[in-house]
Protein backbone atom coordinates (compact mmCIF):
# COMPACT_ATOMS: atom_id res chain seq x y z
CA UNK A 1 0.00 0.00 0.00
CA UNK A 2 1.79 3.40 -1.19
CA UNK A 3 0.45 7.13 -1.64
CA UNK A 4 -2.25 8.91 -0.03
CA UNK A 5 -5.82 7.52 -0.65
CA UNK A 6 -8.69 8.43 0.71
CA UNK A 7 -11.06 5.48 -0.33
CA UNK A 8 -10.33 2.08 1.10
CA UNK A 9 -9.20 -0.84 -0.36
CA UNK A 10 -10.29 -4.18 -0.37
CA UNK A 11 -8.42 -5.55 2.87
CA UNK A 12 -9.76 -1.66 5.07
CA UNK A 13 -13.38 -2.34 3.35
CA UNK A 14 -13.23 -5.60 5.27
CA UNK A 15 -11.90 -4.09 8.58
CA UNK A 16 -14.53 -1.29 7.76
CA UNK A 17 -17.23 -3.54 7.46
CA UNK A 18 -16.49 -5.54 10.73
CA UNK A 19 -15.84 -2.54 12.88
CA UNK A 20 -19.38 -0.92 11.22
CA UNK A 21 -21.14 -3.97 12.27
CA UNK A 22 -19.99 -4.25 16.09
CA UNK A 23 -20.51 -0.69 16.26
CA UNK A 24 -24.04 -0.98 15.43
CA UNK A 25 -24.66 -4.32 17.18
CA UNK A 26 -23.04 -4.04 20.57
CA UNK A 27 -22.71 -0.60 21.36
CA UNK A 28 -24.97 1.76 19.91
CA UNK A 29 -28.70 0.48 21.56
CA UNK A 30 -27.53 1.55 25.01
CA UNK A 31 -26.08 4.68 23.79
CA UNK A 32 -29.27 7.23 24.97
CA UNK A 33 -29.83 5.61 28.06
CA UNK A 34 -25.70 5.44 28.75
CA UNK A 35 -25.80 9.20 28.07
CA UNK A 36 -28.27 9.90 30.59
CA UNK A 37 -26.76 7.76 33.30
CA UNK A 38 -23.52 9.22 32.79
CA UNK A 39 -20.02 8.03 32.99
CA UNK A 40 -19.75 7.72 36.86
CA UNK A 41 -20.66 4.20 37.28
CA UNK A 42 -17.98 1.80 35.89
CA UNK A 43 -21.19 -0.42 34.72
CA UNK A 44 -22.06 1.74 31.90
CA UNK A 45 -19.27 1.47 30.09
CA UNK A 46 -16.66 -0.88 31.09
CA UNK A 47 -18.11 -4.13 29.84
CA UNK A 48 -18.10 -2.22 26.21
CA UNK A 49 -14.52 -0.63 26.73
CA UNK A 50 -13.71 -4.74 26.84
CA UNK A 51 -15.81 -5.44 24.20
CA UNK A 52 -13.85 -3.18 22.32
CA UNK A 53 -10.77 -4.33 23.43
CA UNK A 54 -11.87 -8.13 22.12
CA UNK A 55 -12.69 -6.77 19.01
CA UNK A 56 -9.51 -5.31 18.66
CA UNK A 57 -9.88 -1.97 18.47
CA UNK A 58 -7.25 -0.85 21.29
CA UNK A 59 -4.43 -2.67 19.22
CA UNK A 60 -5.13 -1.87 15.85
CA UNK A 61 -1.85 0.20 15.13
CA UNK A 62 0.48 -1.79 17.88
CA UNK A 63 3.17 -3.67 16.03
CA UNK A 64 3.04 -7.19 16.06
CA UNK A 65 6.07 -7.58 18.38
CA UNK A 66 4.08 -5.82 21.05
CA UNK A 67 0.81 -7.94 20.88
CA UNK A 68 -0.76 -6.02 18.30
CA UNK A 69 -2.47 -6.23 15.15
CA UNK A 70 0.56 -4.34 13.00
CA UNK A 71 -1.67 -2.04 10.66
CA UNK A 72 -0.78 0.95 9.13
CA UNK A 73 -2.16 4.07 10.26
CA UNK A 74 -4.24 4.70 7.10
CA UNK A 75 -6.05 0.78 8.00
CA UNK A 76 -6.59 1.95 11.91
CA UNK A 77 -7.97 5.19 10.74
CA UNK A 78 -10.77 3.14 8.59
CA UNK A 79 -11.14 1.15 11.43
CA UNK A 80 -12.11 3.85 13.79
CA UNK A 81 -13.72 5.88 11.78
CA UNK A 82 -16.14 2.94 10.42
CA UNK A 83 -16.44 2.21 14.23
CA UNK A 84 -17.74 6.07 15.00
CA UNK A 85 -20.34 5.47 12.28
CA UNK A 86 -21.51 2.25 13.53
CA UNK A 87 -22.37 3.68 17.11
CA UNK A 88 -22.21 7.28 16.92
CA UNK A 89 -20.82 7.07 20.44
CA UNK A 90 -19.01 9.97 20.74
CA UNK A 91 -17.93 9.74 24.61
CA UNK A 92 -16.66 5.81 24.51
CA UNK A 93 -14.80 6.36 21.17
CA UNK A 94 -13.23 9.79 22.69
CA UNK A 95 -11.75 7.51 25.56
CA UNK A 96 -10.66 4.77 23.47
CA UNK A 97 -8.74 6.99 20.73
CA UNK A 98 -6.95 9.12 23.39
CA UNK A 99 -5.40 6.26 24.99
CA UNK A 100 -4.67 4.70 21.27
CA UNK A 101 -2.87 7.92 20.17
CA UNK A 102 -1.79 9.92 23.10
CA UNK A 103 -0.48 7.05 25.78
CA UNK A 104 -0.13 4.05 23.58
CA UNK A 105 2.07 5.59 20.77
CA UNK A 106 4.68 7.62 23.00
CA UNK A 107 4.96 4.53 25.21
CA UNK A 108 6.30 2.43 22.05
CA UNK A 109 7.61 5.48 21.03
CA UNK A 110 9.48 6.30 24.49
CA UNK A 111 9.13 3.25 26.45
CA UNK A 112 11.60 0.73 27.27
CA UNK A 113 11.51 -2.38 26.68
CA UNK A 114 10.38 -3.53 30.31
CA UNK A 115 7.37 -0.84 30.21
CA UNK A 116 6.30 -2.09 27.05
CA UNK A 117 6.14 -5.71 28.18
CA UNK A 118 4.62 -4.69 31.15
CA UNK A 119 1.90 -2.39 29.92
CA UNK A 120 0.97 -2.43 26.07
CA UNK A 121 -0.56 -6.35 26.38
CA UNK A 122 -3.03 -5.20 29.32
CA UNK A 123 -3.48 -2.27 27.66
CA UNK A 124 -4.87 -3.46 24.24
CA UNK A 125 -6.41 -6.75 25.52
CA UNK A 126 -9.07 -4.41 28.13
CA UNK A 127 -7.44 -4.83 31.36
CA UNK A 128 -5.61 -1.37 31.50
CA UNK A 129 -7.78 1.90 30.74
CA UNK A 130 -5.45 4.95 30.26
CA UNK A 131 -5.36 8.02 31.24
CA UNK A 132 -3.05 11.29 30.16
CA UNK A 133 -2.94 13.27 33.19
CA UNK A 134 -1.12 16.75 32.04
CA UNK A 135 -3.50 19.82 32.39
CA UNK A 136 -4.23 21.38 35.70
CA UNK A 137 -6.47 24.39 37.31
CA UNK A 138 -3.70 26.97 36.53
CA UNK A 139 -1.88 25.47 33.49
CA UNK A 140 -3.88 23.82 30.27
CA UNK A 141 -1.68 24.82 27.10
CA UNK A 142 1.11 26.32 29.33
CA UNK A 143 2.95 23.40 30.03
CA UNK A 144 5.65 26.07 31.76
CA UNK A 145 3.58 26.84 34.57
CA UNK A 146 2.57 22.93 36.01
CA UNK A 147 2.73 23.05 39.54
CA UNK A 148 2.72 19.23 39.96
CA UNK A 149 6.27 17.77 41.02
CA UNK A 150 8.19 14.90 41.64
CA UNK A 151 10.63 15.35 44.30
CA UNK A 152 13.55 12.47 43.74
CA UNK A 153 13.90 9.56 46.80
CA UNK A 154 15.46 6.80 47.26
CA UNK A 155 14.62 4.34 43.92
CA UNK A 156 12.26 6.95 42.40
CA UNK A 157 10.09 9.85 43.09
CA UNK A 158 7.16 11.40 45.47
CA UNK A 159 4.46 12.72 43.48
CA UNK A 160 2.12 15.44 44.37
CA UNK A 161 -0.39 17.46 42.36
CA UNK A 162 -3.41 17.52 40.94
CA UNK A 163 -4.83 16.98 37.75
CA UNK A 164 -7.67 17.89 35.80
CA UNK A 165 -10.38 17.38 33.05
CA UNK A 166 -8.75 14.43 32.97
CA UNK A 167 -10.77 11.82 30.09
CA UNK A 168 -10.85 8.43 32.41
CA UNK A 169 -9.32 9.91 35.19
CA UNK A 170 -11.40 9.04 37.83
CA UNK A 171 -11.09 5.11 36.83
CA UNK A 172 -7.94 4.83 34.92
CA UNK A 173 -5.84 1.85 35.63
CA UNK A 174 -2.45 3.75 34.10
CA UNK A 175 -2.00 7.18 34.31
CA UNK A 176 0.12 8.81 31.89
CA UNK A 177 1.49 11.63 34.75
CA UNK A 178 3.25 14.92 34.00
CA UNK A 179 5.19 16.37 36.43
CA UNK A 180 8.18 18.90 37.51
CA UNK A 181 11.31 17.15 38.58
CA UNK A 182 13.46 20.71 38.37
CA UNK A 183 10.62 23.31 38.91
CA UNK A 184 13.48 25.74 38.15
CA UNK A 185 13.47 24.64 34.60
CA UNK A 186 10.14 25.42 34.06
CA UNK A 187 8.67 23.46 30.69
CA UNK A 188 12.46 21.59 30.18
CA UNK A 189 12.09 20.63 33.72
CA UNK A 190 8.94 18.39 33.36
CA UNK A 191 9.26 14.28 33.44
CA UNK A 192 6.81 12.32 32.15
CA UNK A 193 5.89 9.05 34.66
CA UNK A 194 3.49 5.64 34.10
CA UNK A 195 1.36 5.14 37.34
CA UNK A 196 0.05 1.85 37.86
CA UNK A 197 -2.92 2.56 40.47
CA UNK A 198 -2.90 -1.31 41.30
CA UNK A 199 0.50 -0.91 42.52
CA UNK A 200 0.33 3.20 43.57
CA UNK A 201 -0.69 4.49 46.77
CA UNK A 202 -1.83 8.59 47.59
CA UNK A 203 -3.54 8.51 44.13
CA UNK A 204 -7.31 9.34 44.32
CA UNK A 205 -9.75 10.01 41.60
CA UNK A 206 -12.83 12.64 41.35
CA UNK A 207 -15.68 12.37 38.45
CA UNK A 208 -16.45 15.65 37.44
CA UNK A 209 -20.01 16.79 35.73
CA UNK A 210 -19.58 17.93 32.27
CA UNK A 211 -21.85 19.25 29.29
CA UNK A 212 -21.20 16.08 26.37
CA UNK A 213 -19.25 12.94 26.22
CA UNK A 214 -21.09 11.30 29.06
CA UNK A 215 -20.70 7.94 28.27
CA UNK A 216 -16.81 7.96 29.57
CA UNK A 217 -15.66 9.45 33.03
CA UNK A 218 -14.14 12.01 32.98
CA UNK A 219 -12.47 14.25 36.23
CA UNK A 220 -9.82 14.94 38.58
CA UNK A 221 -6.58 13.01 39.65
CA UNK A 222 -5.03 13.83 42.86
CA UNK A 223 -1.11 12.51 43.71
CA UNK A 224 -0.45 12.86 47.72
CA UNK A 225 2.83 11.44 48.01
CA UNK A 226 2.80 8.93 45.64
CA UNK A 227 5.81 6.95 45.18
CA UNK A 228 6.75 6.56 41.28
CA UNK A 229 9.40 4.31 41.14
CA UNK A 230 12.38 4.98 38.74
CA UNK A 231 11.57 2.74 36.12
CA UNK A 232 8.09 3.93 35.63
CA UNK A 233 9.47 7.19 34.57
CA UNK A 234 8.91 7.41 30.29
CA UNK A 235 11.79 8.76 28.92
CA UNK A 236 15.03 10.65 30.17
CA UNK A 237 14.11 13.25 33.27
CA UNK A 238 13.54 16.65 31.76
CA UNK A 239 12.08 15.18 28.48
CA UNK A 240 8.23 15.34 29.53
CA UNK A 241 7.97 18.29 27.69
CA UNK A 242 9.16 16.77 24.07
CA UNK A 243 7.10 13.69 25.02
CA UNK A 244 3.75 15.95 25.32
CA UNK A 245 4.53 17.84 22.22
CA UNK A 246 4.72 13.79 20.81
CA UNK A 247 1.35 12.86 22.05
CA UNK A 248 -0.19 15.82 21.47
CA UNK A 249 1.15 15.43 17.51
CA UNK A 250 -0.71 12.15 17.37
CA UNK A 251 -3.96 13.06 19.79
CA UNK A 252 -4.61 16.19 17.15
CA UNK A 253 -3.80 14.56 13.96
CA UNK A 254 -6.18 11.35 15.69
CA UNK A 255 -8.47 11.68 18.25
CA UNK A 256 -11.59 12.51 16.01
CA UNK A 257 -11.32 9.26 13.96
CA UNK A 258 -14.25 7.63 15.42
CA UNK A 259 -15.88 11.24 15.74
CA UNK A 260 -15.65 12.07 11.55
CA UNK A 261 -17.37 9.05 11.00
CA UNK A 262 -20.26 10.03 13.39
CA UNK A 263 -20.30 13.17 10.98
CA UNK A 264 -20.92 10.48 8.16
CA UNK A 265 -23.74 8.79 10.49
CA UNK A 266 -24.99 12.42 10.90
CA UNK A 267 -25.17 13.40 7.40
CA UNK A 268 -26.92 10.19 6.20
CA UNK A 269 -29.89 10.94 8.84
CA UNK A 270 -29.93 14.33 8.29
CA UNK A 271 -30.25 13.93 4.42
CA UNK A 272 -33.15 11.00 5.08
CA UNK A 273 -35.16 13.13 6.90
CA UNK A 274 -34.86 15.97 4.80
CA UNK A 275 -36.39 13.39 1.85
CA UNK A 276 -38.89 12.34 4.16
CA UNK A 277 -40.04 15.19 6.17
CA UNK A 278 -42.35 17.72 3.60
CA UNK A 279 -43.06 21.16 4.61
CA UNK A 280 -44.99 24.21 2.83
CA UNK A 281 -45.94 21.05 -0.02
CA UNK A 282 -42.50 19.61 -0.54
CA UNK A 283 -39.71 17.89 0.79
CA UNK A 284 -37.43 20.04 3.16
CA UNK A 285 -34.59 19.05 0.62
CA UNK A 286 -35.93 20.74 -2.20
CA UNK A 287 -36.06 24.18 0.08
CA UNK A 288 -32.70 26.16 -0.80
CA UNK A 289 -31.61 27.00 2.81
CA UNK A 290 -31.76 23.23 4.00
CA UNK A 291 -29.75 21.82 0.50
CA UNK A 292 -27.34 24.75 1.59
CA UNK A 293 -26.63 23.29 5.16
CA UNK A 294 -26.73 19.25 4.02
CA UNK A 295 -24.50 20.49 1.20
CA UNK A 296 -22.33 22.37 3.71
CA UNK A 297 -22.28 19.34 6.02
CA UNK A 298 -20.95 17.14 2.77
CA UNK A 299 -18.40 19.65 2.64
CA UNK A 300 -17.56 19.65 6.00
CA UNK A 301 -17.13 15.69 6.02
CA UNK A 302 -14.90 15.89 2.53
CA UNK A 303 -12.39 18.04 4.39
CA UNK A 304 -12.19 16.19 7.65
CA UNK A 305 -11.89 12.72 6.19
CA UNK A 306 -9.24 14.36 3.49
CA UNK A 307 -7.01 15.70 6.61
CA UNK A 308 -7.73 13.01 8.96
CA UNK A 309 -6.54 10.25 6.02
CA UNK A 310 -3.32 12.77 4.96
CA UNK A 311 -2.41 12.61 8.66
CA UNK A 312 -2.49 9.20 8.65
CA UNK A 313 -0.74 8.66 5.76
CA UNK A 314 2.22 11.32 7.05
CA UNK A 315 2.44 9.20 9.64
CA UNK A 316 3.18 6.12 8.34
CA UNK A 317 5.82 7.58 6.06
CA UNK A 318 7.17 8.70 9.32
CA UNK A 319 6.76 12.50 8.78
CA UNK A 320 6.85 14.75 12.02
CA UNK A 321 3.84 17.03 11.11
CA UNK A 322 3.29 19.65 14.18
CA UNK A 323 1.64 22.23 11.78
CA UNK A 324 -0.73 19.63 9.77
CA UNK A 325 -1.98 18.39 13.09
CA UNK A 326 -2.99 21.44 14.41
CA UNK A 327 -4.90 21.98 10.99
CA UNK A 328 -6.20 18.71 11.46
CA UNK A 329 -7.66 19.37 15.07
CA UNK A 330 -8.80 23.19 14.35
CA UNK A 331 -10.49 22.16 11.33
CA UNK A 332 -12.22 19.24 12.38
CA UNK A 333 -13.12 20.22 15.91
CA UNK A 334 -15.01 23.47 14.31
CA UNK A 335 -16.79 21.65 11.64
CA UNK A 336 -18.05 18.64 14.02
CA UNK A 337 -19.50 21.61 16.01
CA UNK A 338 -20.99 23.36 12.85
CA UNK A 339 -22.47 20.44 11.32
CA UNK A 340 -23.93 19.08 15.09
CA UNK A 341 -26.06 22.69 15.46
CA UNK A 342 -26.90 22.00 11.53
CA UNK A 343 -28.25 18.48 12.25
CA UNK A 344 -29.91 19.79 15.17
CA UNK A 345 -31.33 22.83 13.28
CA UNK A 346 -32.37 20.50 9.99
CA UNK A 347 -34.28 18.04 12.89
CA UNK A 348 -35.83 21.35 14.33
CA UNK A 349 -37.86 20.68 17.89
CA UNK A 350 -37.03 16.91 17.27
CA UNK A 351 -33.56 17.59 17.43
CA UNK A 352 -33.65 19.93 20.25
CA UNK A 353 -35.37 17.10 22.35
CA UNK A 354 -33.56 14.92 25.26
CA UNK A 355 -32.00 11.88 24.02
CA UNK A 356 -32.14 12.48 20.52
CA UNK A 357 -28.93 11.96 18.16
CA UNK A 358 -28.67 15.84 17.16
CA UNK A 359 -28.88 17.01 20.63
CA UNK A 360 -25.92 14.51 22.37
CA UNK A 361 -24.04 15.49 19.26
CA UNK A 362 -24.04 19.15 19.74
CA UNK A 363 -23.24 18.94 23.59
CA UNK A 364 -20.53 16.20 22.70
CA UNK A 365 -18.74 18.09 19.70
CA UNK A 366 -18.46 21.63 21.72
CA UNK A 367 -15.46 20.00 23.86
CA UNK A 368 -13.76 19.36 21.00
CA UNK A 369 -12.99 23.40 20.47
CA UNK A 370 -11.33 23.00 23.78
CA UNK A 371 -9.73 19.76 24.65
CA UNK A 372 -6.21 19.14 23.18
CA UNK A 373 -5.42 22.84 22.58
CA UNK A 374 -8.29 24.97 22.17
CA UNK A 375 -9.38 26.57 19.23
CA UNK A 376 -6.90 29.55 19.67
CA UNK A 377 -4.27 27.62 20.19
CA UNK A 378 -4.01 25.91 17.28
CA UNK A 379 -4.46 28.93 15.02
CA UNK A 380 -1.20 30.48 16.80
CA UNK A 381 1.08 26.67 16.38
CA UNK A 382 -0.30 26.77 12.54
CA UNK A 383 0.43 30.66 12.41
CA UNK A 384 4.26 30.13 14.42
CA UNK A 385 5.25 26.77 11.87
CA UNK A 386 4.28 28.87 8.76
CA UNK A 387 7.36 28.76 6.47
CA UNK B 1 32.10 16.71 2.11
CA UNK B 2 32.79 19.99 4.28
CA UNK B 3 34.55 19.33 7.44
CA UNK B 4 32.45 20.55 10.47
CA UNK B 5 33.62 22.15 13.55
CA UNK B 6 32.12 22.74 16.65
CA UNK B 7 32.65 26.58 15.79
CA UNK B 8 31.28 26.27 11.84
CA UNK B 9 27.74 24.78 13.46
CA UNK B 10 27.71 27.34 15.97
CA UNK B 11 28.19 30.27 13.48
CA UNK B 12 25.72 28.27 11.28
CA UNK B 13 23.00 27.79 14.36
CA UNK B 14 23.49 31.38 15.12
CA UNK B 15 22.60 32.51 11.84
CA UNK B 16 19.64 30.42 11.53
CA UNK B 17 18.46 32.19 14.59
CA UNK B 18 18.79 35.30 14.43
CA UNK B 19 17.88 35.36 11.04
CA UNK B 20 14.31 33.25 11.87
CA UNK B 21 13.08 32.51 15.48
CA UNK B 22 15.25 36.02 17.05
CA UNK B 23 14.39 38.15 14.66
CA UNK B 24 17.19 40.09 14.28
CA UNK B 25 18.98 39.83 18.12
CA UNK B 26 22.16 38.99 18.24
CA UNK B 27 23.31 36.10 20.49
CA UNK B 28 26.62 34.10 21.69
CA UNK B 29 27.23 30.85 21.34
CA UNK B 30 26.95 30.56 25.06
CA UNK B 31 23.83 32.13 25.56
CA UNK B 32 20.96 30.25 27.70
CA UNK B 33 18.29 30.62 25.52
CA UNK B 34 15.42 28.18 26.69
CA UNK B 35 15.03 28.92 30.73
CA UNK B 36 15.35 32.79 29.55
CA UNK B 37 12.28 32.17 26.94
CA UNK B 38 14.40 33.12 24.23
CA UNK B 39 13.05 30.25 22.66
CA UNK B 40 9.99 28.68 22.96
CA UNK B 41 8.63 24.71 22.50
CA UNK B 42 7.75 25.64 19.24
CA UNK B 43 10.89 27.60 18.30
CA UNK B 44 12.61 24.82 19.59
CA UNK B 45 10.44 22.41 17.20
CA UNK B 46 11.56 24.05 14.10
CA UNK B 47 15.15 24.30 15.36
CA UNK B 48 15.34 20.47 15.57
CA UNK B 49 14.00 20.35 11.94
CA UNK B 50 16.78 22.83 10.81
CA UNK B 51 19.12 20.84 12.62
CA UNK B 52 18.52 17.60 10.99
CA UNK B 53 18.20 18.93 7.14
CA UNK B 54 21.57 21.37 7.49
CA UNK B 55 23.64 19.20 9.36
CA UNK B 56 22.18 15.21 8.07
CA UNK B 57 21.48 14.40 11.55
CA UNK B 58 18.48 12.14 12.82
CA UNK B 59 17.33 13.79 16.75
CA UNK B 60 15.17 11.41 18.80
CA UNK B 61 12.65 13.24 20.69
CA UNK B 62 13.65 12.17 23.87
CA UNK B 63 17.14 13.86 23.11
CA UNK B 64 15.29 17.54 23.03
CA UNK B 65 15.79 18.20 26.45
CA UNK B 66 17.05 21.30 28.24
CA UNK B 67 20.76 19.81 28.44
CA UNK B 68 20.94 19.64 24.37
CA UNK B 69 19.64 22.44 23.30
CA UNK B 70 20.04 25.13 25.80
CA UNK B 71 22.59 27.40 24.21
CA UNK B 72 24.16 27.29 20.56
CA UNK B 73 27.59 25.59 22.11
CA UNK B 74 24.87 22.63 23.60
CA UNK B 75 23.27 22.30 20.18
CA UNK B 76 26.84 22.07 18.12
CA UNK B 77 28.25 19.61 20.60
CA UNK B 78 24.95 17.52 20.51
CA UNK B 79 24.94 17.36 16.85
CA UNK B 80 28.58 16.64 16.58
CA UNK B 81 28.54 13.99 18.50
CA UNK B 82 25.36 12.68 16.16
CA UNK B 83 27.78 12.47 13.40
CA UNK B 84 26.72 15.99 12.07
CA UNK B 85 27.94 16.26 8.02
CA UNK B 86 27.44 19.21 5.57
Amino acid sequence: MSGFDIEPNAVQQSLRAAAFDFAEAEIRPSLADRDVEGGESAASWRPLWQKCADHGLLRVHVPVECGGAGLDVRTAIHVLEAFGEGCGDNGLSLGLNAQLWAILAPILAFGTDEQKDALVQPMTDGRMVAAFAMTEAESGSDAASMSATAKRVGGGYRLNGVKCHVGMGPDCDLALVFASTEPDHGAWGISAFLVDRAQATGVKGLHTAKMGLRTSPYGELHFDDCFVAEDQRLGPEGAGNSIFQYAMEWERLFIFSSHVGNMARQLNACTAHARDRKTFGKPLIEHQTVSKRLAEMRLRLETCRLLLHRGAYLKDIGRSVPQEAAMTKLHISEALTASSIDAMRLFGARGYMGGSDQERDVRDTLGGLIYSGASDIQTQIITRLLD
Amino acid sequence: MTELTLESICTSVRDYLVSGPLSGQDVSFGDELLLTGTLDSLSVMRLVAYLELAFCVDIPNEDVTLAHFRSISAMAEYVLSRGARA
